[in-house]
């Protein structure tokens, strides 16, 4: 059961809820942005490739359903910014800007980068999730001695817990991780 | 038989354990298969972190990036 009551991103897409801009927007954007890069996208063309898939996705709304009979979440969007950043370097091409050595000639690196991108949109998505789901000072002892890497004696001092809290905190933390990673990646 | 805890095996590898329960840790882990299963799945937990950090940070940086250069409007000139 969550920790919390407010309804993760991933909660509304399983269970066909409608997804807000700025919840959609705070949650893809980096995504978007790296997967710019991979074509070596002028920072406002990615900006730009932001605005168009998120305009894409919306279609004018302010909230957005997700079919699911459009197959898996992640080949929709990721066809969605494949469109667009073909449209964007078809635009350099009008407008005789040469393409980059990133281009669609290099389908496996590509993919491969894709398949990297979303695994790390996947743990952005855990983490916000796990946040949900344990309290406060567990999420903290996890954050400090997990990712900011505290020592566990730096981490019990701060937050004023044992050694062996922290200890628990991040084994807690590290099970429902895997157990949020690997839900996602069945669902999306 | 008592086997050790998720938690204290990770005080065992951190140090954070005195010197006569580690020599003792240490003995048992020697023979004992399902205590060594444990350990090695925290060091597959360190390499989620490692993974876990990284790819944070690469999510971070391409968005940290993109907010400097819309503080910072590009110069083409
Ligand atoms: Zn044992």
């Amino acid at each position: 059961m969550a920790f919390t009551t407010r309804k993760s991103l991933l909660a509304k897409i399983r269970e066909g809820d409608e997804i807000s801009w700025d919840e959609f927007y705070s949650a893809y954007r980096p995504l978007i942005l790296l997967r710019g890069q991979d074509f070596a996208l002028k920072p406002t063309e990615k900006e730009d490739l932001v605005q168009i898939v998120m305009s894409e996705i919306f279609k004018g709304s302010r909230e957005f359903l997700y079919d699911r009979s459009k197959g898996r979440f992640r080949d929709y969007i990721k066809k969605i910014i494949s469109n667009q950043i073909a449209r964007i370097l078809r635009k350099r091409i009008n407008q005789e800007v040469p393409l980059c050595d990133n281009d669609f000639s290099q389908i496996n690196v590509l993919e491969q980068a894709w398949r990297e991108e979303w695994r790390a949109h996947l743990m952005k998505m855990a983490m916000s999730e796990l946040k949900d789901y344990v309290e406060p000072a567990t999420y903290q002892a996890f954050i400090l001695y997990g990712l900011h890497r505290k020592t566990s004696a730096e981490a019990a001092k701060f937050l004023d817990i044992s050694v062996n809290a922290v200890y628990i905190a991040k084994n807690r933390c590290m099970e429902l991780l895997k157990k949020i990673i690997s839900d996602l990646e069945a669902e999306l | 038989m008592k086997h050790y805890t998720r938690e204290e095996l990770d005080c065992y590898r951190n140090g954070d354990m005195n010197l006569f329960s580690r020599i003792i840790c240490s003995e048992h882990l020697k023979f004992c298969r399902s205590c060594h299963k444990l350990l090695d799945s925290l060091k597959e937990d360190d390499a989620l972190l490692d993974e876990l950090r990284g790819k944070l940070d690469r999510l971070k940086q391409a968005a940290g990036e993109a907010n400097k250069l819309n503080r910072f409007p590009e110069n083409d000139c």
